[in-house]
């Protein structure tokens, strides 16, 4: 086999592998930011928190980190539902403060909503490159591993061929 | 192995591509989540949250005043948090139930709804005390006026029944739709659409007061 034929054949190993690699790699994260922009038309406070929550999921996000917004989120619609009973027209006051309760946790919850995706976005992505990057450092040491027990088993070969004795039957 | 061999490096490369597809491959599947099957558990309980007892001495006959206890439950198994709401409706024979076909509610009058934001895989669970606090016999049909639910009164519009057999209480189960902005009675589950509802059977046979013994 000729040489160049050879270094072309290298050439194109190694450039398949670094193009995989990032073509993985960027692919994820512009998943994420297409289903975050998709949702921003909402108007509603309550499912406008509920899609912030839903993207911060989407960008892998924790049960853990999420469980508290949730907890809000639910303090928020007890709030609503006091707001709600109170009918009698003395109860306006008491109403609005309610109600002006349950928009400052709904703002609160969808800005860490945010700042969640974003954090667990950028983790994602770096464990994502990570994990690739893993999967070619592993195929390189196995691939310098098999080298050396190839050439380790040739040299026991020559050395055990050398070693025979002939012997007239 | 000599490195500087063409066959060996021929082969080397080999090696390297086939164990690069392989550890990538790996790499993809774990960081990939797989798709599940999209669903919510729902369920109604009976007294000590048991699959027994829902009414008391196990009769669906109900005096006035008697209390009823059940424990609504549901599960997400989405894959996503979901804000749910659960509405209670009261209905005799002659009401159509929910339609799961063209995923229609019950026209029966709503009572009461309950809502609550669930992470996924998670549960919620709620007591659901209820009683019949009034109703009258009218022509042969027992009119429910007044019930009790979760130490809360709700008046019922005339509501009958024939003998006071055959009133059931529906619960059904609503998701709240992003894209329309609104609480949906159906759920998108793998491509396809879902509905979650409940229904139990009581009968009123008695307007007199229940009184303990």
């Amino acid at each position: 086999m000729n040489e160049s034929r050879l270094r072309t054949l290298t050439k194109l190993a190694v450039t398949i592998a670094i193009f995989a690699t990032l073509l993985l790699i960027i692919f994820n994260p512009l998943a994420t930011l297409a289903q975050q922009y998709s949702s921003e038309a909402l108007q509603p406070s309550f499912g406008q928190a509920l899609t912030a929550i839903q993207n911060a999921e989407s960008a892998d996000a924790t049960p853990s980190e999420i469980s508290p917004l949730i907890t809000s989120l639910n303090n928020a619609l007890q709030l609503n539902q006091e707001a709600i009973n109170l009918k009698a027209p003395g109860d306006a006051g008491r109403r609005s403060q309610l109600l002006a309760q349950v928009n400052q946790v709904l703002t609160n919850v969808q800005n860490q909503a945010n700042q969640l995706t974003e954090v667990a976005s950028h983790r994602a992505y770096m464990n994502k490159a990570i994990a690739y990057l893993v999967g070619i450092i592993v195929a390189l040491l196995g691939t310098i591993v098999y080298g050396f027990a190839a050439a380790f088993y040739q040299k026991y070969r020559v050395k055990r061929i050398f070693q025979m004795r002939v012997e007239p039957k | 192995m000599k490195f500087q061999s063409p066959v060996n490096r021929v082969i080397l490369i080999s090696v390297f591509i086939i164990l690069t597809i392989m550890c990538e491959t790996g790499a993809y599947l774990a960081t990939t989540p797989r798709a599940t099957e999209h669903f919510f558990q729902f369920y109604l309980l009976g007294r000590n949250g048991n699959l027994t007892d829902y009414y008391p001495k196990a009769r669906p006959n109900l005096r006035l005043g008697t209390n009823v206890e059940w424990t609504v439950g549901v599960q997400n198994y989405m894959e996503s948090v979901q804000l749910v709401e659960i509405r209670v409706k009261l209905a005799n024979e002659t009401i159509s139930p929910p339609d799961d076909v063209n995923y229609t509610p019950s026209s029966a009058p709503e009572l009461m709804g309950f809502d609550r934001f669930l992470l996924d895989n998670g549960t919620w669970q709620f007591p659901f005390v209820w009683s019949i606090a009034n109703a009258t016999l009218t022509g042969g049909s027992i009119h429910i006026l007044t019930l009790e639910l979760n130490n809360e009164t709700y008046q019922i519009a005339d509501w009958s029944a024939k003998k006071g057999y055959n009133f059931r209480l529906i619960f059904e189960l609503w998701t709240w739709q992003t894209e329309s902005n609104t609480f949906v009675f159906d759920f998108g589950s793998n491509g396809g659409h879902r509905t979650a509802w409940l229904q139990i059977w009581f009968n009123v046979t008695n307007t007199q007061p229940y009184s303990q013994p």
